[in-house]
């Protein structure tokens, strides 16, 4: 299988030639194949955050490469990142982030914003992905009259919305009960038939033991420890 | 094009989010561009007023001066003035006021000598004997009389002396005749009790007008007692008047302007915490700096473009349609006797486009720059939750 | 329809109703011609618009000093004062300084 993102010697540092100084990645090199589940974990401050944000092309790293598709994307341009974003990957986040009081059709349609579909088309495609989650009976309604589950499934579909590569999920249980967990790994599960790349931090065991991991990243303190693969 | 287009279209579901808030803003603009484009529309079309009609006035009216203040002129000087070269005619004039203390008006009392009779712009006729007069509708509808009533004065001498009305003005030159009184000049000057001797004024037309103000200053020359004043100057005078930059406009604008820039302050001074979450995760799902700051200048244009169309709109309305009703009372102060005018629409393009600038940018500005900085900065905070 | 479109419906609406109101009714003022000969046969020089001081009543004819009959420093006993200045136009300095040489200036 062909590596789709390779990680060289990436570090991080905070707050440079400060007194506050933070590395908070220290030269991290890992290889993720296209089509891939991974799982980042260790304890918070270890840096999966960091390195979640340093792979979604979200910030540049202060030393090393990372080569998307073969693409040296650590020294781009924001405006090209951007693009990348918008068009490699979809993320999700910890505490979903979507805008509290838009309907649930415009958060999902949110990413489509700065592509060259017409208004039309790009809610097409925003029901077309909520049907597929069973919300499309939801869309009229504002986020913050739905439930926590709910809210997590509308955030899955605005990542998918743009059809990404790569799906980047941070602590996706967190704020999930066991079942809830469960029907989140199935979908994911499903994601990964259709041959998406997921990456996921989490220091949920219900998580990086599932089947559905196939290989697991272990840091401390910024670097790789052992017990990387399970 | 399309990207501009569905930006807005975000823009205006990102403002309907905040419905009140936007709504008041807008409210709150609105009121202010009315208040300044009432002022602008009002000095500008009473300034096309007075430099339009006032073409007329006498080329040169020339005054004593006594102790500093205005005094009746000799008729005499009006023989010095015609032997200058270029003059082509002297007039003593006789005017003044009169103060009516039951209804605590000023009224102008005119004398003149045409045998014009008939006016244009006047019902009836002008006085043509010494028990006549004509009077402005102001003065009409402070004591109630129509032609062929009596109006009946005081003079100073405490007798009551009775002047049939042989014309009313009307209401178009209400701006120029209100408070007049117009009689005949004999009349008005036995009225006043003032020797033949004696005039208000002294009227000058002049055969060239390029040589006003020589003959202005060789009279001043010739007689150092008096003032000339040309027919430039009064009409300078109404221009520097109802300028905007000075008298009325300064008077009602500063606050405005004082008032809006509290409020683009309130909104430059930085950016609430939940906007800069928003903008983080556009930018985290994908939004370039540049359609984020589309967002703002939309938001920015949206609401100061609204407003200002809205504004100008009411202004026009408030002003030629209602007659300035709110500004009548800066104008008015203590008189009694006020023109209920109706301006005719002027517009000086120069002024709105002024006021556009003056509102419309600082007010983007206000908008689009507090959020640059969060903008530019990488998304990965939002990653932090 | 979309909101943009809405929006841009409504902007350019308004946008022109103002246009034209502010252009198409600049006729020029009503009765021009009557009210100049009405000027020139009564020889007014000022509008009728306040009538509370002889310097607001008629700002051109207004001797020099009168808003400030009583002290010059005086504050200004009518409203209307605070718009119609009290300076008229052409008023030029009459005082001069003679220096020591004898030499005016």
């Amino acid at each position: 299988m062909s590596s789709i993102l390779i990680v060289e010697q990436l570090s991080r540092i905070y707050h440079r030639h400060q007194p506050d100084e933070i590395a908070a990645l220290r030269e991290i090199s890992l290889q993720i194949s296209a089509g891939e589940v991974v799982a980042l974990t260790g304890p918070s401050g270890s840096g999966k955050t960091t390195l979640l944000s340093l792979l979604g092309c979200m910030s540049r790293p202060t030393s090393g490469n990372i080569q998307l598709r073969n693409r040296n994307v650590s020294k781009l341009p924001e405006r090209f990142l951007a693009q990348i974003r918008r068009e490699t990957f979809g993320f999700v986040f910890q505490q979903y982030h979507l805008l509290r009081d838009l309907s649930v059709l415009e958060n999902v349609m949110l990413p489509l914003y700065p592509s060259n579909q017409p208004l039309g088309e790009m809610k097409k495609t925003a029901i077309k992905i909520l049907e597929q989650f069973e919300l499309a009976g939801m869309m009229k309604k504002k986020i913050k009259q739905l439930s926590g589950g709910e809210q997590q499934r509308i955030a899955i579909s605005r990542a998918l919305v743009t059809n990404p590569e790569i799906i980047i999920a941070d602590e996706p249980t967190a704020h999930l009960d066991s079942e809830l967990s469960q029907d989140l790994l199935q979908i994911l599960a499903k994601l990964n038939q259709s041959g998406k790349t997921i990456i996921i931090a989490t220091h949920d065991p219900g998580v990086y033991q599932s089947s559905l991991i196939q290989r697991r990243f272990n840091l401390r303190h910024g670097q790789l420890v052992e017990g990387q693969s399970s | 094009m399309l990207r501009q287009l569905k930006i807005l279209e975000f823009t205006l579901s990102s403002l309907l989010r905040r419905k009140h808030k936007n709504l008041s803003l807008i409210a709150v603009y609105t009121f202010t561009i009315a208040t300044l484009g009432s002022v602008l529309f009002l000095t500008h079309a009473l300034k096309l007023e007075a430099t339009g009609s006032l073409t007329t006035a006498p080329d040169l009216v020339i005054q004593r001066v006594a102790a500093g203040r205005h005094d009746l002129i000799p008729t005499k000087y009006a023989e010095v003035i015609k032997k200058l070269p270029g003059v082509e005619s002297v007039t003593p004039r006789i005017w003044g006021y009169y103060y009516d203390s039951l209804i605590k008006a000023n009224l102008t009392l005119v004398g003149t000598n045409s045998h014009q009779g008939k006016l244009d712009l006047l019902e009836g006729r002008l006085p043509n004997n010494p028990k006549e007069c004509a009077i402005g509708i102001g003065v009409s509808k402070a004591f109630g009389p129509a032609i062929g009533d009596n109006l009946v004065l005081e003079d100073s001498k405490k007798s009551r002396i009775v002047f049939s009305i042989t014309g009313i003005f009307r209401a178009e030159s209400n701006l120029l005749t209100n408070d007049l009184v117009v009689l005949q000049e004999m009349a008005l000057r036995d009225f006043f009790t003032m020797s033949p001797q004696l005039a208000t004024d002294l009227v000058v037309q002049v055969h060239n007008q390029r040589e006003v103000k020589t003959l202005a200053k060789k009279i001043k020359y010739h007689l150092p007692d008096t003032r000339p004043i040309t027919r430039e100057e009064i009409l300078h005078t109404y221009d520097t008047l109802f300028n905007w930059r000075s008298g009325m406009m300064l008077a009602v604008a500063v606050a405005a302007l004082i008032a809006f820039c509290i409020l683009a302050w309130d909104k430059a001074t930085g950016i609430s915490a939940e906007e800069k979450q928003e903008i983080g995760i556009l930018k985290a799902i994908g939004w370039e700096t540049s359609d984020v700051l589309a967002v703002k200048f939309w938001e920015g244009l949206v609401i100061s473009l609204t407003s200002f169309i809205l504004g100008i709109l009411a202004a026009w309305i408030h002003i030629f349609v209602f007659g300035a009703p709110a500004l009548v009372p800066l104008l008015k102060g203590w008189s009694v006797l006020f023109p209920e005018f109706q301006l005719t629409p002027a517009v000086d393009f120069y002024q709105i486009f002024t006021l556009a600038f003056l509102t419309i940018v600082p007010y983007l500005a206000c908008t689009v720059i507090p959020s640059w900085k969060t903008a530019v900065t990488d998304p990965e905070h939002v990653m932090r939750g | 329809m979309t909101r943009g479109a809405i929006y841009l419906l409504f902007l350019s609406v308004s946008s022109l109703l103002t246009v034209w109101l502010l252009i198409a009714n600049q006729a020029g003022t009503v009765g021009l011609a009557e009210k100049r000969q009405l000027v020139h046969i009564l020889g007014i020089t000022d509008l009728s618009l306040s009538s509370e001081a002889r310097y607001t009543r008629h700002p051109s004819q207004a001797d020099l000093f009168s808003p400030f009959q009583d002290f010059p420093a005086a504050f200004e006993h009518f409203p209307t004062g605070s718009i119609i200045s009290p300076k008229p136009a052409g008023f030029s300095s009459r005082v001069k300084i003679q220096h020591q040489s004898g030499k005016q200036n």
